[in-house]
């Protein structure tokens, strides 16, 4: 009980800090950080607990966005108070396109998840440009968002203790434990009587799910999207995320977006010249991760919420 | 009639790069396993650097020397690329996960695509004319190009030498055996390392020709120019069965023509969610493509 | 005697090999099957083909009167057979108790949505099930005197212990029938000894039927009640170990392969 309270003390003081104290830039930057911990997570699921790669986060997210924007402004009279159902609506829309792509994805060992996945993203974003209703390229305007900063904080911090919550109690779970075991061994796995295409299927649909939640609110944060928002690109800057973090450590993910969101902003004003940097610095960055650190921050660990403070690392699985 | 046999053709042309190209992703997954995914990138390197010779050495004027020059330059240029890529990015990694090889090459893959948009440009580069085209003649009143049979010709000689080289010459069969037992090769005396890099080599080079011969036929070139082209023949490469280099070419051939039937026939703006399209058909009904088969896992 | 398992003409041609080619044979309930054979003469493969990984050409392969010929490993599995690896596939990152608890699990957790939310929320019974697992898991590891690596990663146990766990994790999915590939395989002499008191314990411990391929013909000649003989994928013999130690066709089948050597 103590931590959740300590937890909930904190959110609050942080968030007067950032409503009465911080200018609405920090303020926009930090809920961007918390959607991109929710798309990093969203991505650890599948491709750090169940070592199955994806590059269609952003493809997800497209369908979450869109779904949420297109149901507030055409249903909901552009009503704020309906955003959460928005983007719960995206998310579950995302997750009935993760669970039609992960039909194909899992028949055969291999990287189709990847393949299937880029596809899809491709998919996604060439109807998005045909689709005029919802703008086309020009992309879908006007969206609603919250009306004061502290709704907008409040929600998103709910969105991201949701999908971490979920996902550290399934990491921790049978269900982690089957996804482990398959990534140790899927032969054996199937052995001991586990339909490994199956469990792979459930983990791209909860992945799904969260890559929709993120990108819900997404559009409700930034009030306009367009099918570039949501390009290749995108998903590796979340891929970034995520294996900074470490594959495998939801709470790396947590950290690494906090970082790889700050620090490109703080750069910013030392930043001259109109290339963005970020598209070298990254893919360098990831390279030079594979090969000198690729177990990221953190490995698979998670940082120990009633260790708060203290350095002390919870290995996945130990009982406490 | 007229303007199915005018796709036709488009589509056979196209479809001679899609099978150049896909023999490279499906002979690397072949030996490795892995998608390679900055082999769209090299692709693009390859039309760079004939570019760059051209300019550097001054071939202005179209003749069949340069053109020659032109194409061997795209495939030599492509082919070192596509050696020290594997040197550097994926040769450290060979015993980790296939998770980081994978997220690897999709880090060289974005660095070639945004270097190359600092070192060349982002804006579209005029390809130099390396041979004069012109129409040869008609079949049934369609015009057919020299460009179009100079890609057949060349891609049915390049074919030829590839598989000349696999199937009649010690390092093909020495990258046949690696592609099967990589575990036993080192004790027949073969050097796995070198093995891949020669695979590395060739599929580079292959597609440094496609390269070529694409941008004499559409004059402009850019750093993202490999994206449509390489995601396309990948799936050819999975339509006819990751692995097989037969299959790598009749899937070529056969996304080709199926493409410009369909952009012929209305769908021009869907073009590229369709290929993944009939990708995601392929994978729900033949999983494992036309010619490939599930390698037996030894349990 | 009631049948458990039986095997009706299974063929299986890898390329021209004819890796399995018209072999049928029964294993009655308790009973312990040795399943013997030279180098390559298809004994892992008929072992691959029942146990769900390969799908025969031909034949039928029927369960307590159930047709399990399609079936894949996983269903196989819930049919009530397990089985082990000659090279051990422990989960090698995951703890020992994690190992046994993965096969555990595979009975208790259904993955139904009461299921899926009690594990969310953590709920009182989803924590008692889990306690439950957990107990039975060290129970099951106490038998086997593995409880006290209970924490230690399954990669780093002894190679004896590891080929323990193995079996421990196979019992773990209650089975009728327990199908060893190879146990023996790289262990010593008295390690082998230790193994063939083992396999009786569990057999009567657990109730169990047990099908065993076994390199080690002197294991199998002590502990098996009958063995089946495959030589070049065809089955040879099937008779109690006296006959079988005796049968000329299988002392030439051994000797002949000793020629080649």
């Amino acid at each position: 009980m103590k931590k959740y309270l300590i937890f909930l003390v904190s959110v609050i003081v942080l968030g007067v800090v950032l409503n009465f104290f911080m200018n609405s830039y920090i303020q926009a930057v930090f809920i961007s950080f918390m959607i991109n911990a929710i798309m990093a997570l969203s991505l650890n699921f599948i491709t750090g607990l169940a070592d199955q790669f994806s590059l269609g986060q952003a493809g997800l997210m497209a369908i979450g966005a869109y779904t949420s924007a297109v149901l507030n402004k055409e249903f909901f009279n552009n009503d704020w108070t309906m955003i959460p159902i928005g983007v719960l609506a995206g998310a579950f829309m995302a997750a009935g396109a993760g669970y039609l792509i992960s039909l194909p994805s899992f028949r055969l060992k291999g990287d189709y998840l990847a393949i299937v996945t880029l596809g899809m993203a491709e998919i996604v974003r060439v109807v998005l440009l045909n689709w005029n209703h919802v703008g086309g390229p020009r992309g879908y305007n006007a969206i609603t968002k919250f009306p004061e900063f502290y709704f907008s904080f409040g929600f998103a911090v709910l969105l991201l203790t949701f999908t971490f919550m979920t996902m550290y109690r399934l990491k921790f779970s049978w269900f982690g434990r089957n996804l482990w075991a398959i990534n140790e061994d899927d032969i054996a796995a199937e052995v001991m009587g586990l339909n490994v295409a199956k469990t792979k299927r459930r983990a791209f649909v909860i992945s799904s799910f969260f890559a929709g939640l993120g990108g819900g609110f997404y559009s409700h944060h930034l009030g306009y999207i367009s099918p570039g928002s949501f390009g290749f690109i995108i998903s590796v800057q979340i891929l970034i995320v995520a294996v900074l973090g470490g594959l495998g450590s939801l709470s790396g993910s947590i950290v690494a977006a906090l970082i790889l969101t700050f620090l490109p902003e703080a750069l910013r004003s030392v930043q001259t010249g109109s290339l963005d940097l970020r598209m070298i610095i990254y893919p360098i960055l990831l390279i030079v991760m594979m090969i000198v650190r690729p177990q990221g921050l953190f490995g698979r660990k998670e940082i120990s919420l009633s260790h708060f403070g203290l350095t002390k690392f919870k290995a996945r699985g130990s009982n406490e | 009639m007229q303007e199915f046999l005018q796709h036709t053709l488009n589509g056979l042309s196209f479809g001679s790069i899609y099978a150049l190209v896909a023999l490279g992703y499906t002979m690397v997954y072949g030996i490795l396993s892995m998608i390679n995914f900055a082999h769209s990138e090299i692709y693009m390197m390859g039309a760079f650097v004939t570019f760059y010779m051209a300019r550097f050495m001054g071939m202005e004027t179209p003749s069949p020397i340069n053109f020659t020059l032109g194409v061997l330059a795209g495939a030599l240029g492509a082919g070192i690329i596509g050696y020290f890529v594997e040197k550097f990015a994926y040769k450290p990694l060979r015993n980790s996960p296939k998770m980081n090889v994978l997220i690897t090459a999709i880090g060289v893959s974005i660095l070639f695509q945004f270097g190359g948009q600092i070192i060349f440009g982002a804006d579209p580069k005029r390809f130099p004319n390396l041979i004069e085209d012109e129409v040869l003649f008609y079949i049934a009143e369609i015009p057919v190009h020299l460009i179009d049979i100079l890609i057949y010709v060349v891609s049915f000689v390049s074919l030829g030498i590839l598989s000349f080289i696999i199937y009649r010459t010690q390092p093909g069969r020495a990258m046949r055996a690696v592609s099967t037992r990589p575990d036993m090769t080192p004790l027949m005396g073969i050097n796995n390392n070198k093995i891949i890099s020669t695979t590395f080599i060739i599929g580079s080079a292959l597609a440094g020709v496609a390269a070529v011969l694409v941008s004499i036929k559409y004059p402009k070139i850019d750093p993202m120019m490999g994206v449509k082209i390489g995601t396309s023949s990948f799936v050819a490469a999975v339509f006819g069965g990751i692995g097989s280099l037969h299959g790598a070419v009749i899937g070529g051939f056969l996304l080709g023509v199926g493409e410009y039937y369909l952009i012929g026939y209305g769908a021009s703006t869907y073009k590229d969610a369709l290929s993944f399209l009939i990708l995601i058909i392929v994978l729900l009904y033949k999983p494992t493509g036309l010619f490939g088969t599930t390698r037996k896992e030894k349990i | 005697m009631s049948k458990l398992l039986s095997v009706d003409n299974l063929s299986i041609q890898f390329g021209g090999l004819k890796a399995v080619d018209d072999v049928s044979f029964h294993i009655n309930k308790s009973e312990l099957l040795g399943l013997i054979g030279p180098n390559g003469a298809g004994k892992t493969t008929v072992f691959n083909i029942i146990s769900g990984f390969y799908k025969a050409d031909s034949g039928k392969i029927n369960f307590e009167d159930q047709d399990i010929t399609e079936a894949n490993a996983a269903e196989v599995n819930h049919f009530g057979l397990a089985r082990t690896f000659q090279n051990i596939r422990l989960f090698k990152t995951l703890t020992v108790l994690e190992n046994v608890l993965m096969a555990l699990q595979q009975r208790k957790h259904n993955g139904s949505f009461k299921d899926w939310f009690s594990s969310l929320l953590n709920t009182k019974s989803h924590q008692q099930l889990e306690l439950n697992l957990k107990l039975e898991a060290l129970e099951l590891l106490k038998i086997f005197e593995l409880d006290t690596f209970a924490q230690e990663e399954a990669g780093s146990l002894p190679y004896g212990a590891q080929r323990k766990l193995e079996i421990v994790r196979a019992l773990a999915t209650k089975p009728k029938l327990l199908m060893l590939d190879e146990p023996a395989a790289g262990m010593n002499h008295q390690e082998t000894q230790e193994l063939n008191e083992l396999i009786r314990f569990i057999k009567n411990k657990f109730n169990l039927t047990i099908l065993l391929i076994e390199h080690d013909m002197k294991l199998v000649m002590n502990i098996c009640d009958r063995i089946v003989v495959l030589n070049r994928g065809k089955k040879i013999a099937d008779n109690i170990p006296y006959e079988i130690k005796n049968s000329p066709q299988v002392i030439e089948a051994y000797l002949g392969k000793r020629k080649h050597e």
